[in-house]
This record gives C-alpha cells, structure tokens and sequence, in this order.
C-alpha cells in the first residue's frame, strides 16, 4: 500500500502526510503478503487491455497471450512440485552413502551442463503432457527438443565459453562432473527419442524408409555427442578443473594470431 | 495467411538474433515451444518480425508476470497492467 500512495501521489515528506494517505507510520514492519487470484488477475488485465485499438490492439494480444502462458506454467510447475515422491533431497534426510555421494559428485556441475537439463527436462514434459499421436507432432517435437539440444552442443551459447577470437564458434569448458552430466542427459534424450517413436511407430523397425532418416540422424548425432564427451572425459588430464582451464587458455593463447589478442582478452572477460 | 514458414520456427530466429541474454534466449523459446497450436503463435511471430525490439520487451514483460504470479502478488501485477497500459497507448490510433 505505501508504495502504490507514493506512486500515485509522490513521496510523503513527513509524518503529517503519512496520515493523510491513511498509512501507517510504523515503516520497520514487514509488508503484509499479498494474496492475489491469478484467475482474477487475468480476467483484470483483459478488461483493460481488450479496450484499445489497431495496432495496439495487436500488441496487447501477444501480452495476453504470455499473461495465460505464464500463468499456466508456473501453476503447472507448483503442481509437479506438490506431487508426492518429488521432494528435494538435502544432505540432512539422506538415507545411503550412495545417495550421499551422488550430492557430492553434482557440486562441480557448472553452466555448461545445466544447459542440458534444462533442454532434456522440458522435453520430457512436454513428452508426457502434449499426448502426440501423429507423425507430423512427432516431426515437430524432435526439431523443437532435439535439435536445439544438439544445436546448443555443437555452437554454444551458454556455459564457460572461450573463444579465440569474436568470430569464431566457442569452445565450452566442462569440469569433470559437467561432462558425466552431458554423457547422462544425451542418454535421456535418446530415451526420450526412443519413446517417441515406439507411441507414434510401435517399433523403430517399423518406420518408413522415407522417415527412417529424419530419426536415425538424430539418433546418431545424440550417440555421437555422448561419444565426443566420454572421449573428452578418459582423455582428461589428472589435474583440477581450474588447472585444466589456465591450460586450456595458455594453448588457445598460443594459436591465436597477435593481431587477434586484444578481441581474445576482451571475449576472456566476458566469458570466464 | 501470415505466416510462409511455422510461426514458432520464425519465434525461434528471431529471439537467437535479439540482444537477449543466453539464459533469457532459452527460457522465451522453451515457453513458446510448449505452445500447442501454431497458429496461436500467428501475433506473437509477426510482432517480433515487424519489430524486433518488442523481443526484449516481452521478455520483460514474462519475466515480471512471473515473479507476480509466483509470488502472488497482486500489487506487482497491478505494477505491470499499468506498464503495459501505458506502452500501448504510444500505439493507439
């Protein structure tokens, strides 16, 4: 409430003024939360905005639209967590020291592999809520999942990046943990591929010769990627991961042309 | 009709291609990607085609219905009707 009056009627100077908003002058107390239906909510903002015109009017429909978008996915994820069995484990209710080395061995996962979760999580739900049933949902789920998970491989945007220079592709660093990580979500993507065609196919021996191909190149391109990775893993030198990237940065130094060094140190700071 | 390619195809290009942080880049394709119809994505895919500056705007604009919606709170929301409100009205003809 105080911050709504002093939107509306500006900043009150003193005490007097506080009163006269009907505020209390205690400000050490904590606002009290405010409880909000989300239903209400939207209904409010479509009252409003369904009043303008042309190209505002086209405008205040996409708003609308990520208003209903937004709501159903925080509400569907609040749900997911409500779920019995979906609890969080913390070190302090672990039961096994199998369970307790598994917490320990995610402490080094980085950016550069919660990338894949996040790609692999979000297909595996929309795996189970979207009921896809044709050929062409299947067609548009692969290149909407799938692809972009590779895609994100093989020309990384997020994660420790290093980049010779501004115009070449990044090389992503990955700790030890970060590469079992990959190595564990393309196993799921896979898995998830695999599902998809046994609901949509029944069998993989089943699929079309003309179809056969969009999913065994997919297929391949997720089996190579866990190949790239376990490789890069055994060859892995013994030394910790801050040692392996002063490395790794010493050795692109090394390649990179002088006249390229200043971009080198610029993108360095931006990335690491 | 609008749209020659799939409208969440031309989303998809045109938020790699915005000033959008990585994270953001992601997080905005993974909720039009949960869309079911295509066609819903008709608005959305010809706002950012005709202007790609509305991007980042909508970007903002889920990130703060979010937060309000997850948090609850009412006032947050009434705090982005009346930013939406008045971006629209530089538009009214």
């Amino acid at each position: 409430m105080y911050w709504i009056a002093t939107v509306a009627f500006g900043r009150p100077r003193n005490d007097k003024d506080m009163e006269s908003f009907g505020l209390q002058q205690n400000k050490e107390s904590a606002p009290e939360r405010e409880s909000f239906d989300v239903e209400k909510g939207l209904s409010r903002e479509r009252t409003i905005l369904e009043r303008f015109h042309g190209r505002a009017k086209a405008i205040a429909r996409v708003m609308l639209f990520i208003s209903a978008l937004s709501a159903e996915s925080i509400i569907t994820k609040e749900a997911r967590a409500e779920e019995p069995g979906t609890s969080i484990q913390t070190e302090h209710n672990l039961n096994s020291p199998d369970e307790q080395e598994t917490i320990e061995s995610k402490k080094n996962i980085t950016t550069s592999s919660q990338w894949a979760e996040r790609y692999v999580n979000n297909a595996q739900a929309e795996y189970e809520d979207a009921n896809i049933k044709t050929k062409e949902e299947a067609r548009q789920f692969i290149i909407t999942f799938v692809d972009t998970f590779i895609a994100e491989f093989y020309l990384p945007t997020e994660g420790q990046i290093l980049k010779s220079s501004a115009h070449t592709i990044g090389k992503r660093f990955y700790t030890g943990d970060d590469l079992n990580n990959i190595a564990e979500q393309a196993a799921k993507m896979k898995y998830i591929i695999r599902n998809l065609i046994v609901r949509i196919y029944h069998d993989e021996a089943d699929i079309p010769s003309n179809e056969s191909e969009f999913y065994q190149h997919r297929l391949g391109q997720i089996t190579d990627i866990r190949g790239t990775i376990l490789d890069q893993s055994a060859r892995r030198p013994e030394i910790s991961d801050s040692d392996y990237i002063k490395k790794e940065i010493e050795e692109m130094a090394k390649k990179t042309p002088k006249s390229e060094k200043k971009i080198k140190y610029t993108e360095e700071k931006r990335y690491l | 009709m609008f749209n020659m390619k799939k409208n969440l195809q031309i989303i998809i290009e045109a938020i790699k291609g915005s000033p959008l942080l990585p994270q953001d880049r992601t997080d905005l394709i993974t909720l039009f990607s949960l869309v079911k119809q295509d066609t819903d994505l008709e608005p959305t895919a010809k706002l950012f085609s005709e202007d790609p500056s509305w991007i980042e705007k909508i970007n903002d604009n889920y990130k703060g219905k979010s937060a309000a919606i997850a948090a609850r709170s009412s006032v947050a929301w009434d705090k982005i009707i009346e930013d939406e409100e008045r971006q629209l009205r530089q538009f009214e003809v």
